[in-house]
């Protein structure tokens, strides 16, 4: 043992030296360490739950919020549907009335074209018989019975101008 | 004085077949130990870790035979 | 002949000239290889050997080193402190994996201070000065040694018959010399009491004449592992804490491991085979160490006397790999070991145990 190296001495030394370095070492490295790092695994733990918490507030204010902005776009969205029916049952009320007035302007502007034009017709009517009624006296030389024959001649007359018309 | 030198080299012949001849054992146990492992983890990649792990120490028991052989090599040598 | 051109090929081909060159011109003396520390002093009866110095280097880095990362600890690690906590993380995670929570609050410190031990003593083998700074003294008269004693003895020479009696053992040393064990011896041209080795003995010369005027080295520093009694120190700690770890675990029926009775003569004879290779568990743990450092200085002696430039540096590399992972290995196998030794028998009753841990 001896030529190996082997010393009860040393032996005891080594231990020795290995039992101090371990009291040593624990105090000055693995205390300090180990509680460092189990502070901060803590540490990080609390904090992640409080982010986590921090989250789930915001996530809940954030719902609300969505919900509160969808019950306002409906509202308004309602709110604008109505308007604009309410705009567009105007603008067609005030279409129709336009389209009633002017229908009415033309009706009455017809009427009063179609009664002028009667009336252009009657007298003319009348002028061409008379006319008519003239000449032929004026070519029969008064034969003709003026209240029998003016029937004659206004029937063919207004054949015509009913035609003409 | 003969005596002495055929002591002398039988000793260190002693010695060299004993770590000579002990180291071949343990040479081929951790051949298949690593190959063992290499094939697990070349199939098992993210398990590499804990099969290095296990595979130091069977390489490691594997090498024990080998330091006891060492051991009956050195005793030869310096002990007896 | 496109590697002409090639970088590597030139750089390899300077680096081969420089190594066969250094062989030839620079001489690199193969120092004693011994098992045994030297022995720088003596304190009473216990030998201070260069190893134990060593050992104290490495503490002191290692506690400055603990020192300065503990100082100022910050939430976000830097440094010196972010490498104690990757390494003291590391194995609590292995710990946790072997040994469970509560045995890893005991005994996490014990196998920590292993790890940082041995790897910082196998490291402390990279600093220069290491096997090459030391004493030069005559043969059979170096610290520790008998010459040395008779020295000593000189400086106390009232004490008469005994220091005679040991001046006759060193003077019959002294003759035998020759036929012990081969010290490399150095030739001491410039001796001023700090010694200066200028020359080695030419080959040819005498053996007497090199014991007569020669000096051998006794390095001031030496790797702690390669001395038997660290690596065996920490073999015997590592067993005890086991078998303690055991029987806290288990109670007595940790015993009933290795005596095995009750389940016929093969498992008697398996617990048996147990219990002897718990005991050698003692000697592989310690010459697993203490074989790879030694190997591992001697091939740093070896590498430099055959090329004595540049072929060392791949040596050095190897030296980096094993001294970690042998301090790693020493580390976890006391984890793996103590695992064993607390969990129950495997056994017919096995599925009893785990039933009562339930």
């Amino acid at each position: 043992m001896e030529k190996l190296g082997i010393n009860v001495y040393l032996l005891g030394l080594q231990i020795l030296h290995f039992v101090l370095l371990l009291v040593l070492l624990r105090a000055l490295l693995y205390k300090p360490i180990l509680g460092f790092m189990q502070k901060r695994t803590e540490q990080i733990r609390s904090s992640m739950a409080e982010a986590d918490k921090v989250r789930q507030q915001a996530a809940a204010e954030r719902a609300t919020l969505e919900s509160q902005i969808a019950e306002e776009r409906r509202t308004s969205q309602d709110r604008l549907r109505q308007a604009v029916a309410r705009g567009e049952e105007a603008a067609d009320r005030r279409l129709a009335e336009a389209t009633a007035e002017a229908e009415q302007l033309l009706a009455r502007a017809r009427a009063e074209a179609e009664q002028t034009r009667a009336q252009a017709l009657a007298g003319m009517q009348n002028d061409i018989a008379e006319l008519a009624l003239l000449a032929a006296g004026k070519v029969l030389g008064e034969a003709i019975d003026a209240g029998k024959h003016r029937k004659l001649v206004d029937g063919f007359l207004s054949q015509k101008l009913g035609e003409l018309a | 004085m003969e005596l002495e030198a055929a002591k002398e080299l039988g000793k260190l012949i002693g010695a060299g077949i004993a770590v000579g001849t002990g180291a071949i054992g343990p040479g081929i146990g951790i051949g298949l130990v690593v190959n063992g492992a290499l094939l697990a983890m070349g199939r098992n990649p993210e398990a590499s870790g804990d099969l290095r792990a296990t595979m130091l120490l069977g390489i490691v028991f594997a090498e024990s035979l080998a330091i006891l052989a060492l051991v009956i090599s050195l005793v030869l040598l310096f002990v007896i | 002949m496109g590697w002409l051109k090639s970088k590597k090929f030139w750089i390899s081909l300077v680096v081969l000239a420089i190594m066969i060159a250094s062989a030839f011109y620079i001489k690199v003396p193969l120092p004693h290889i011994q098992v045994p520390p030297e022995t720088l002093f003596m304190v009473g009866p216990v030998p201070f050997t260069n190893t134990m110095l060593a050992l104290l280097l490495a503490d002191v880095v290692l506690i400055v080193m603990a020192f300065l990362a503990t100082r100022k600890l910050e939430m976000v690690p830097r440094g010196l402190q972010n490498f104690f906590e990757i390494v003291i993380d590391f194995w609590q995670t292995q710990s946790l994996n072997h040994i469970g929570e509560k045995m890893t609050r005991a005994w996490l410190p014990l196998v920590l201070t292993v790890f940082f031990m041995v790897w910082f003593s196998n490291y402390s083998h990279f600093l220069p000065g290491f096997d090459t700074i030391g004493i030069l003294c005559k043969a059979g008269e170096c610290p520790g040694e008998p010459g040395a004693a008779h020295a000593a003895a000189d400086d106390h020479a009232e004490e008469g018959a005994p220091a005679a009696e040991s001046v006759a053992a060193a003077e019959g040393e002294e003759h035998a010399a020759p036929e012990g064990p081969a010290h490399t011896y150095f030739k001491v041209t410039d001796w001023n009491g700090i010694g200066l080795i200028t020359e080695r003995y030419p080959e040819d010369a005498s053996e007497e004449e090199k014991h007569a005027e020669g000096r051998v080295l006794v390095p001031f520093l030496r790797v702690a592992a390669s001395d038997l009694n660290m690596p065996l120190a920490l073999a015997l700690i590592a067993f005890l804490v086991i078998e303690f770890a055991g029987f806290k675990a288990l109670g007595f029926g940790y015993l009933g491991k290795f005596f095995n009775f009750k389940e016929g003569g093969i498992m008697m004879g398996v617990g048996l085979l147990e219990l002897v290779s718990e005991i050698m568990r003692i000697i592989t743990f310690s010459f697993r160490l203490f074989g790879n450092v030694f190997a591992g200085q001697t091939l740093l002696f070896v590498f430099p006397f055959l090329v004595p430039a540049l072929m060392v540096l791949p040596i050095y590399g190897l030296e980096l790999f094993v001294g970690l992972i042998q301090s790693y290995v020493f580390a976890i196998l006391i984890l793996a070991f103590m695992q064993q030794a607390i969990t129950a028998h495997h056994g017919p009753d096995h599925g009893d145990h785990a039933a009562e841990h339930h």
